[in-house]
């Protein structure tokens, strides 16, 4: 691959790009940066708090912070898998390396969601919950959840355009997913052998390690961590693999 | 002079397209020497196209080898990456930096692509305002900029009014005529006869001719 400063300027040029696409296309322009999110998180709400009657004390900040963190990984990933695709016109007329399509997704979907989280945090605060000690760890899971992000969105980046079908199962992969990391129940009240099972998935461990930081104030389960982490590394070393491998093939197939 | 960039034996086929011969090129030797204008012709679907995204490095061939002793060769692309949304200038930034430039580059070359482009405050309006001619000068006037050591140039590029249009012509010869190393596809008979050193004739895949520009012209017309 090759790889050079000036694709570094390209990533900042292209993903404020892909923002002030968002914020140019609608009326309400950025403000749906916000509005999005929040009635994401209201329409759970709706259904859990109010209509199903769920949960107990404390439930909405569970459900909210579960939610929070799952859409950052989901939004990502999805968008990421139509990356190629959607650079199709640029890279079929100068070469770039293709690894940087996935990464301008996920760098214009950060800033998203830096926002969303900076209003989390205010809702954290305004609702009783003070800093803890614990909130120390939170770079550390924000690094952690970045790397398995990056991770997942090379992977799907790569593949996607080598084999169209697989969208398919990525979709129901990813349904699949949100039901089983844990946003609705706790995974550590799941008995043996499922509970193993569920952390299989590296979501459900993110999601329990937000929630004992942000609202038990309580350390995360460092172990839970490394293996998301490692998770997320080797999603990430496959993908770029493959973005390598194919480089000059992409130009061809998604024409 | 030296080699820039030399073909061996390249061969490119699709292998989803199953009318005829799968080779879009085949068997295709030639180079490209430092400071010479090379023109291309051929009819539609001759491969002209193929062979300059496999010189450009684009895609990679399925047979024989491409060898480079420059990275820096460029298909010279007008309003590359351009977004309706952004202003004149971000996207005369963008479109800089996708063609090889750097950020600083483009900034510094900022006043002299206005004046080309003859935009002077509209520069910051969305290009989503501007008419097709605006938006053809100022993809043309950000191109202009870039300084590849071998420029590849398919078809005319001819955008914007007349005047424009001789004006961008007039460049394009400056370019053709100066140390630029520079690949040309072209159908325009009289700029290959007039601007190329050597000629290359592609017909079905393959070469069928190359040399001096009126050789190769006059058995093409044959």
């Amino acid at each position: 691959m090759r790889f050079r400063k000036r694709h570094a300027e390209l990533l900042y040029h292209c993903a404020l790009s892909e923002l002030k696409r968002d914020s140019d296309r609608a009326y309400f322009g950025m403000l749906w940066w916000v509005l999005d999110p929040l009635i994401y998180l209201a329409t759970f709400y709706l259904i859990f708090e109010v209509i199903l009657q769920r949960g107990g004390p404390g439930f909405v900040h569970f459900l909210l912070t579960g939610l929070v963190f799952w859409r950052w990984f989901d939004s990502s990933v999805r968008l990421s898998a139509f990356s190629i695709r959607r650079y199709n016109g640029i890279i079929s007329q100068v070469y770039l390396p293709k690894m940087l399509l996935p990464l301008i997704i996920v760098t214009s979907n950060l800033m998203k969601f830096g926002l969303v989280l900076t209003l989390f945090t205010v809702f954290l605060l305004v609702s009783g919950y003070s800093p803890a000690e614990s909130w120390l760890a939170i770079p550390v899971l924000l690094l952690t959840q970045l790397v398995l992000v990056v991770g997942a969105s090379l992977l799907v980046a790569a593949v996607i355009p080598l084999v169209p079908d697989l969208m398919q199962l990525v979709n129901y992969g990813m349904t699949l997913m949100f039901f089983m990391s844990g946003i609705f129940f706790r995974v550590s009240s799941v008995d043996e052998p499922l509970r193993s099972v569920l952390y299989f998935n590296p979501m459900a461990g993110m999601l329990s390690a937000w929630r004992e930081v942000l609202l038990s104030q309580a350390y995360p389960a460092w172990s839970q961590l490394a293996y998301v982490l490692a998770c997320g590394l080797v999603l990430g070393a496959l993908g770029s693999w493959l973005l390598n491998r194919f480089d000059l093939r992409y130009p061809r197939l998604v024409n | 002079m030296t080699t820039l960039l030399r073909f061996e034996g390249v061969g490119l086929r699709y292998t989803n397209d199953r009318r005829g011969s799968p080779w879009t090129l085949q068997d295709v030797s030639f180079d490209v020497q430092s400071g010479e204008t090379l023109g291309i012709i051929g009819r539609n679907g001759a491969g002209k196209s193929s062979l300059l995204r496999l010189m450009s490095g684009l895609i990679a061939p399925d047979a024989g080898r491409i060898v480079r002793h420059t990275e820096s060769i460029l298909l010279l692309s007008i309003q590359l990456g351009f977004q309706s949304h952004l202003t004149g200038r971000e996207n005369a930034m963008l479109s800089g930096i996708l063609l090889g430039m750097r950020a600083a580059e483009v900034r510094a070359a900022m006043n002299d692509i206005i004046d080309f482009a003859e935009l002077g405050d509209q520069i910051d309006d969305p290009v989503r305002t501007y008419s097709a001619g605006m938006r053809g000068r100022l993809g043309f006037a950000v191109a202009c900029q870039a300084r590849p050591e071998v420029l590849l140039i398919d078809e005319a590029l001819s955008v914007g009014d007349r005047v424009f249009r001789e004006k961008s012509r007039k460049y394009l010869l400056e370019r053709l005529q100066s140390e630029q190393t520079a690949v040309v596809v072209s159908h325009d008979e009289k700029l290959i006869a007039n601007e190329c050193n050597r000629v290359i004739w592609l017909a079905d895949g393959g070469i069928k001719a190359c040399g001096a520009p009126e050789d190769v012209l006059e058995q093409y017309r044959r």
